[in-house]
């Protein structure tokens, strides 16, 4: 047996016990073993390169080497190796593939330099820096210094992001409107891209630049229009969402004018929850360096609520009614069923949040049974019911109890059923973490 | 007749490992049984050839692990292509073929003692392998198939062997390229 033959099969059974060690979690055993297979691949190879004639062993040797040094992360030596295949007399498809991979190795090879080159990494940032979105968040009343809850942190990029990318969605269909057969899919690939990054921060409570990258590294998977689209959908959302000045009627008009109702409350009820009263923190807009104050944000006003995400259309808000909170003693197994007589103190709220739990869900003649029971968060701020759940992305609000989880229910329901009907390939990364959590718990259907 | 024992596949594929195949030994035994086949059976070999053998093999210890009919007739087919491969052409196996587009399954090199047997040029021919369960109607639909399949590499100059088996009958068709 010859040289290259050994080494070549020495190499082959070093990749399946790099498989192997892979397939049990052993991850740096397979690194190291993927490593040797790929030296011995190599000496293989260079043992035939000047057999010309050795077609095509000499160029499939080449090619599995070169294909194992990028696996190993050699890209330079992937490069000559490559060059040393096409050197040959290799046969034309396989000069093709010999190409595609070149050209692989080539994007690898612009995005270490990329990596590994601060001047360009600088210049990327700061590209990003100046599309940013800059926000500030202050506690209302500093208990750590002026260090803001991490909770408060997290609720306010989640919001930010989901509110973005219901803006991403709703603009994309109305701009492409009938253009696209694979819509649902193009929205998926776009939402995976546009996930937004934190390019800047700053320790004041919290300030950070948010932005996603749609213009810098342009994917060249899409037509021109779409791209041109990409560019600018962040500024515009941008404009829409945070240059309007929530407590003036006229300036809200136009959006109620150009977005659904629906489509408002998908856009600009998680914005909005961020100016809340009841919030721990304030919001603000800020420029790059986080100092000056752009914008400051405060409680939308209760026309501009109602004009920008109506709460029930044909639904009067209830007068006389008050949400009450009581306290009283009742024996244990009353399960806190107070009477009258029983009651100690009772008073009126004017915001609160409360729990509930349900244990199946029902709109019209659909039922899902849950296996475990689903506590929701309720958030009243008076007159209005609110549920805001991240976790299923549903934002309902109404002036009555009853209708609150009515809508929550549908809402929940046409969720699932939206996301039923689609394969996991048509999923974004939050729609598939939804639907595996709503798998989880719904136990059986029945309709 | 010429006889080929299905167990005896380590033998005539030494690059292959004994557990792989044993592996589709078994399979090819547990496919021909399937289909209430008896040793020895008969195999009607097709296309390029033109003859018969008889097929040996020893009876599977247990067959609970070989419920898929797909997977019956796949793996059970590579028992009968290495076999056949190696007893009615100037080739061997060397080793699979997972690199690449080629549209094939396995590469094959000159047996040692072929005049055109070169140690360092040791890929020399393609072989793509596929089985059946469904008779001869599926079978020549296969082939058709995958004589397009392996197209993608038909500029490398070399050989390509078509091996398609159906369990039916049993019948192999064996098509060069």
């Amino acid at each position: 047996m010859s040289i290259a033959r050994q080494l070549h099969r020495e190499a082959m059974n070093t990749v399946s016990e790099a498989q192997s060690a892979l397939m049990s979690g052993e991850t740096d055993r397979h690194d190291i073993l993927l490593r040797h297979a790929f030296e011995k691949e190599r000496a293989a190879a260079w043992e035939l390169l000047h057999k010309l004639d050795a077609e095509p062993t000499r160029s499939i040797l080449f090619r599995s080497a070169a294909q194992l040094a990028i696996e190993s992360g050699e890209f330079k030596e992937a490069e000559k190796l490559v060059a040393a295949a096409l050197f040959g007399n290799p046969p034309i498809e396989l000069v093709l593939e010999l190409r595609e991979l070149n050209q692989q190795i080539a994007n690898y090879l612009d995005w270490v330099q990329f990596l590994e080159n601060p001047a360009i990494v600088h210049e990327y940032l700061q590209n990003l820096r100046q599309k940013a979105l800059n926000v500030r968040l202050k506690p209302k009343n500093p208990t750590h210094g002026s260090a803001v809850l991490l909770d408060n942190v997290v609720d306010m990029l989640k919001k930010v992001k989901e509110s973005f990318f219901n803006y991403l969605d709703i603009d994309f269909r109305k701009v492409f409107v009938d253009k696209f057969e694979n819509i649902d899919k193009l929205i998926a690939d776009l939402k995976r891209e546009a996930n937004p990054l934190i390019v800047n921060l700053k320790f004041q409570s919290f300030a950070a630049s948010i932005a996603p990258d749609l213009h810098v590294m342009l994917s060249q998977q899409y037509s021109d229009d779409i791209r041109e689209w990409k560019e600018n959908v962040f500024e515009r959302f941008k404009d829409d969402v945070f240059q309007t000045d929530y407590n003036s009627v006229p300036e809200v008009r136009p959006l109620a004018d150009k977005y659904s109702p629906e489509e408002r409350r998908r856009i600009f009820s998680p914005i909005i929850d961020l100016f809340k009263d009841s919030n721990q923190y304030n919001f603000s807009l800020t420029d790059t360096s986080f100092v000056t104050i752009k914008r400051k944000y405060r409680p939308v006003s209760k026309p501009v609520r109602d004009l920008l995400i109506p709460v029930v259309q044909g639904v009067q808000e209830p007068k006389n009614l008050e949400l009450f909170q009581s306290f009283g003693l009742a024996p244990a197994e009353s399960g806190g069923a107070l009477s009258k007589s029983n009651i100690i103190s009772a008073q009126t709220m004017t915001t609160a949040d409360f729990r509930v739990v349900l244990s199946e869900i029902h709109f019209e003649k659909q039922s899902l049974i849950l296996s475990e029971p689903l506590e929701i968060e309720i958030h009243y701020e008076k007159p209005i019911f609110s549920i805001n759940s991240e976790l299923l992305q549903i934002r309902v609000n109404s002036y009555h109890y009853n209708n609150l989880l009515n809508d929550f229910q549908q809402s929940f329901i046409e969720l699932f059923n939206n996301l039923k009907g689609k394969s996991e390939k048509q999923l974004t990364a939050d729609e598939l973490s939804i639907y595996n959590f709503i798998k989880s718990v719904v136990f059986t259907e029945t309709l | 007749m010429k006889e080929f024992n299905i167990n005896n596949i380590k033998n005539i594929c030494p690059e292959i490992s004994g557990t792989q195949c044993s592996f589709y030994a078994e399979g090819c035994a547990v496919a021909l049984e399937e289909h209430g086949h008896k040793v020895p059976t008969e195999l009607v070999i097709d296309g390029d050839f033109s003859l018969k053998c008889l097929l040996l093999w020893d009876a599977p210890t247990s067959k609970r692990g070989w419920r898929e009919p797909n997977d019956l007739a796949h793996f059970g087919a590579i028992a009968i292509a290495f076999h056949l491969t190696t007893a009615l052409t100037e080739y061997q196996v060397v080793e699979q073929a997972c690199i690449g587009k080629g549209g094939f399954d396995y590469y094959l090199c000159f047996k040692e003692d072929d005049p055109r047997y070169d140690a360092d040029n040791f890929i020399n021919a393609r072989l793509e392998i596929s089985g059946t369960n469904k008779g001869i109607e599926a079978l020549t639909k296969r082939v058709r198939q995958k004589l397009e399949q392996v197209s993608p590499s038909d500029s490398w100059n070399i050989p390509a062997y078509v091996v398609v088996t159906d369990f039916v009958k049993p019948l192999t068709y064996i098509k060069k390229k």
